[in-house]
């Protein structure tokens, strides 16, 4: 893939938002990971599983883009969380699959490298199926 | 939590970026800290419930596209919730429970 659908970094976003942006999301993270515990606690760690799942950071993100960026990039943006969100379905999979075998530290980190195969792999194939970054819906 | 946030910022073009709207940042915590705490056992429950809030995250990302677009991130975000518990019981309810 080459051209402007070619993945790229650009230091200088960062310089686009303040420590806040990165507090709120810190915060929603927090909550969510204390939420799930919590619910785990009470009603089991299968209903609290649910809610790692729980779209907690992503609304914070698509405001933040929205204000810097605007509407339509945090949409597309949106359509990129789909493929990362498929990639969760696998990352959770492989967790269920390896932990008991292979311990919490092992399992997880295979865990995130099987998401972000998955992940990437989605987007160039969506990139070569669509030849461009689709528009909103 | 911080850091793949900060990946999504830097990155472009918006589609790749948005891959790490839904990194497992959160849950990897969430799993690290339980695992470590209550063993590898309850992680296996706790990921496979997570099977049903991923599933539910993959709809809210579409329904999200959509309602971000014509009524804005912050209230397209919200509405979207729905779309995230609807799929996310219907998984837990028909095949996890």
């Amino acid at each position: 893939v080459n051209g402007p659908l070619a993945p790229k970094i650009e230091p200088g976003a960062i310089a686009k938002h303040g420590p806040m942006d990165y507090v709120s999301r810190f915060l929603f993270g927090a909550g969510i990971s204390l939420g799930a515990g919590l619910i785990g606690m009470k009603f089991g760690p299968l209903v609290g599983g649910v809610f790692l799942g729980f779209p907690a950071i992503l609304p914070a993100s698509l405001t933040l883009i929205e204000k810097n960026e605007g509407r339509q990039e945090a949409a597309i943006d949106s359509e990129g969380a789909i493929l990362g969100a498929i990639a969760l379905v696998v990352y959770a999979v492989v967790v269920v699959v390896t932990v008991s075998a292979l311990g919490v530290v092992a399992s997880l980190l295979v865990a995130l490298v099987a998401w972000l195969g998955v992940a990437v792999v989605l987007y160039f194939a969506a990139v070569l199926v669509l030849r461009r970054e689709p528009s909103p819906p | 939590v911080v850091a793949f946030a900060m990946l999504g910022d830097v990155l472009k073009p918006k589609m790749f970026a948005g891959l790490f709207g839904a990194a497992p940042s959160v849950a990897t915590a969430s799993l690290l800290v339980g695992g470590l705490a209550m063993g590898a056992a309850k992680d296996e429950k706790y990921a496979t419930g997570m099977i049903a809030g991923a599933v539910g995250l993959v709809v809210y990302s579409a329904a999200a596209a959509l309602a971000v677009k014509h009524l804005g991130s912050m209230l397209g975000s919200i509405i979207a919730w729905v779309a995230w518990i609807v799929p996310a019981a219907a998984v837990y309810l028909v095949f996890l429970r």
